[in-house]
């Protein structure tokens, strides 16, 4: 009897503990998914009053039938099926060479995480210049291999391929810093091992590395499709608050925050928003699913 | 294959882990490399496998010159003190990992691998993960894997300091009989004498990179070069006792220990192994101090000249402090060394 009183009253007590996170939470994060879920199928709204008038589907139906919101979809799936691969990879590759015990290994470190700690509004205007049809270096490097100036930013056919360039840019540093924290944890007797087992770099690289980092790499993994599928920092900064020549950047997030705050359609704003929280939930769930059976140990 | 060390010193910075070290390593020979930790053991260990390259000195396989043979291409079977099995693969592809890489076809090294796992008896264990293998099948696993590419040199590096008591018994001998199986050439290192005595052809002792002496473990056992490894092999450890030769015999303070006649007069370290003590009612009296029960065997603490010694009785007598004992030492057991160079320079 008092026993159990007294276990119920531990609860109550851990309860009041947690209780002003609890309320945070639920002031900062599940009110505002409530609030945009219900506010997606708003068909008549008033802002001035906050007064619904009436409730449908009308906004889906609608986002699926714009063109503006499919290509914002094509484009963000192109975008993460680019960003996320060929950063982990180049990030992997990077993060290796950097462990190694080389000169000035510590500069390289530095110079590498430099990206993570500036903003992206900086980092764009660098791009800006990089990508320029005149005066910009990757033009400078293509022409001495005889290739004609590219257009990069102002056309539609390379806006996105530059994007994607500045966007894997973008994302090396945060790879590298928990590759190169992971690789720190594996042991030098693997790598000695590994030798003595005749294995050579590339083995030891995709035998022992890559499987003993497999669970950092799912990591970076989940944690790059969910950014990457939220991109919209990046374009604003590349395109000077556009989304890429004739739209052709254009991207979910871009469209929601456009349709949100310059065409004032919540409800339709509210609907892609919806639509972007289950494709990314969709994947997650995919993407833990293949972590757990391929991660192994 | 005979391996020969020639004059080999490592240093890291300014310490010299290995010291002018030179072996010669008869074909189908187990070797202990014994010394106290730090001593360069594992230094020793992995030049010969090839992870570090001496600063000077060679290394022969046979005839072959491979000091600068990279690890890959030595053709060595390694052993580490941790095992350093691969945890994300099965005991399977642990065993098969260096076949693969040496491209034997998959099927070959399959049965190949599962050759090396009946003999070391952990068939039953192939589909397993390292994680969900007791230490002593980790260590089976780690030996199959080093021997399973057919490697011309065995070395094994402390390994069987993970195991418990009992296990690391059995295990030894368990190796003592895959490497007689197999009849390959192997350096066992070690910082247990007894485990190297029992396990080698040969034991090397080592203190501070060099080499102290290299000799069957019994010749080594009865006649220690130096203080060092006197003091090193055997527990309890040999008694050592300041001594005086004059007269014709060995004294310690005024009890005469035994003759010698041919011994140069002067000041001496005598060792006396603790089971070279016998009753004898003839012998000199010791006043039992201290007792210790080993099982078999009784260790008497008693002074002797004025200096603590320690000796093995049988446990048929039943010994209390205060009692009085007599002893005397075996002929020919009195290790003699020299008080500067603590080299042996006799015994009586
Ligand atoms: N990579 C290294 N860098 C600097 N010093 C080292 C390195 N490896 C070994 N040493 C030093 O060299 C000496 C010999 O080391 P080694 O590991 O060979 O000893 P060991 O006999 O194997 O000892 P243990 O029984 O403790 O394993 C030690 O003084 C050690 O500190
Ligand atoms: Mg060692």
């Amino acid at each position: 009897m008092m026993r159990k009183r007294g276990l119920e009253l531990g609860r109550w007590k851990g309860l009041l503990y947690v209780l002003p996170a609890l309320v945070v939470v639920a002031v900062f994060t599940v009110y505002p998914l409530l609030r945009a879920f219900l506010m997606s199928f708003y068909t008549k709204y008033k802002f001035s009053t906050d007064t619904v008038l009436s409730y449908g589907i009308n906004n889906y139906t609608y986002i699926f039938g714009d063109s503006v919101f499919q290509k914002a979809l094509s484009n963000t799936f192109i975008y993460v099926l680019f960003v996320v691969p060929i950063s982990i990879a180049i990030s992997l590759v990077l993060a290796v060479m950097l462990n190694e015990k080389i000169r000035l290994r510590s500069f390289f470190q530095t110079v590498y995480f430099l990206p993570y700690v500036t903003s992206v509004v900086a980092m764009g205007i660098v791009f800006g210049w990089l990508f320029h049809s005149n005066y910009g270096l990757l033009n400078y490097f293509l022409g001495l291999f005889g290739i004609q100036p590219v257009q990069w930013l102002n056309r539609p056919s390379t806006a996105l391929p530059a994007l994607i360039i500045f966007s894997i840019w973008k994302s090396l540093a945060f790879n590298i810093i928990i590759f190169l924290a992971g690789l720190q944890t594996i042991g030098a007797h693997y790598y000695q091992a590994a030798r003595v087992d005749s294995a050579g770099r590339w083995r030891q690289f995709s035998r022992i590395t890559v499987p003993l980092l497999s669970p950092i790499i799912a990591y970076a993994f989940i944690i790059g499709l969910i950014s990457s599928f939220k991109v919209y920092a990046e374009v604003y900064a590349l395109f000077g608050g556009r989304a890429g020549p004739a739209d052709s950047c254009i991207t979910i997030v871009y469209y929601l925050y456009r349709q949100f705050y310059v065409n004032w359609n919540f409800g339709i704003a509210s609907a892609a928003a919806v639509v972007l929280f289950l494709i990314i939930l969709a994947f997650t769930v995919i993407q833990l699913r293949v972590a757990k059976r391929r991660v192994h140990y | 294959m005979e391996v020969r060390l020639d004059r080999l010193t490592k240093r890291f910075g300014s310490v010299v882990a290995v010291d002018d070290l030179s072996l010669e390593l008869n074909d189908g020979e187990m070797i202990g490399l014994l010394g106290p930790s730090g001593c360069g053991k594992s230094t020793t260990l992995f030049m010969l496998a090839g992870l570090l390259t001496p600063d000077v000195g060679e290394i022969w396989f046979g005839d072959e010159n491979v000091t600068a043979v990279p690890p890959e291409k030595r053709g060595i079977g390694l052993v580490f003190q941790n095992y350093a099995l691969y945890p994300h693969m099965t005991v399977l592809q642990n065993i098969m990992f260096p076949l693969i890489n040496t491209k034997v076809p998959k099927q070959k090294a399959v049965v190949m691998a599962e050759e090396m796992a009946e003999l070391v008896q952990i068939r039953e264990l192939l589909a397993r993960k390292p994680s969900e293998l007791s230490g002593g099948q980790q260590q089976r696993v780690a030996i199959a894997r080093a021997l399973a590419k057919k490697p011309r040199l065995l070395l094994l590096d402390e390994p069987l300091s993970n195991l418990d008591a009992r296990l690391r018994m059995e295990t030894r001998e368990e190796i003592r009989r895959i490497q007689r199986e197999v009849g390959i050439t192997s350096v066992f290192v070690t910082h247990d004498q007894e485990e190297a005595m029992s396990i080698s052809d040969r034991i090397a002792v080592i203190r501070e990179g060099a080499l102290q002496q290299f000799e069957e473990p019994q010749l080594m056992y009865r006649n220690p070069q130096n203080l060092f490894v006197a003091k090193f092999m055997g527990t309890p450890a040999i008694n050592i006792l300041e001594a005086e030769v004059h007269g014709g015999g060995l004294y310690c303070g005024d009890i005469r220990l035994a003759g010698a006649n041919k011994a140069k007069a002067g000041k001496v370290l005598a060792g006396i192994r603790p089971e070279s003590f016998v009753a004898d009612a003839d012998g000199f009296a010791a006043t039992v101090g201290h007792v210790e029960m080993l099982g078999r065997d009784l260790i008497a603490s008693f002074e002797l000249g004025g200096q603590p010694v320690k000796a093995l009785v049988d446990t048929e007598t039943i010994l209390r402090p205060g009692n009085v004992l007599n002893f005397r030492v075996k002929e020919g057991r009195i290790l003699c060394f020299d008080t500067e160079t603590k080299e042996l320079v006799g015994s009586v």
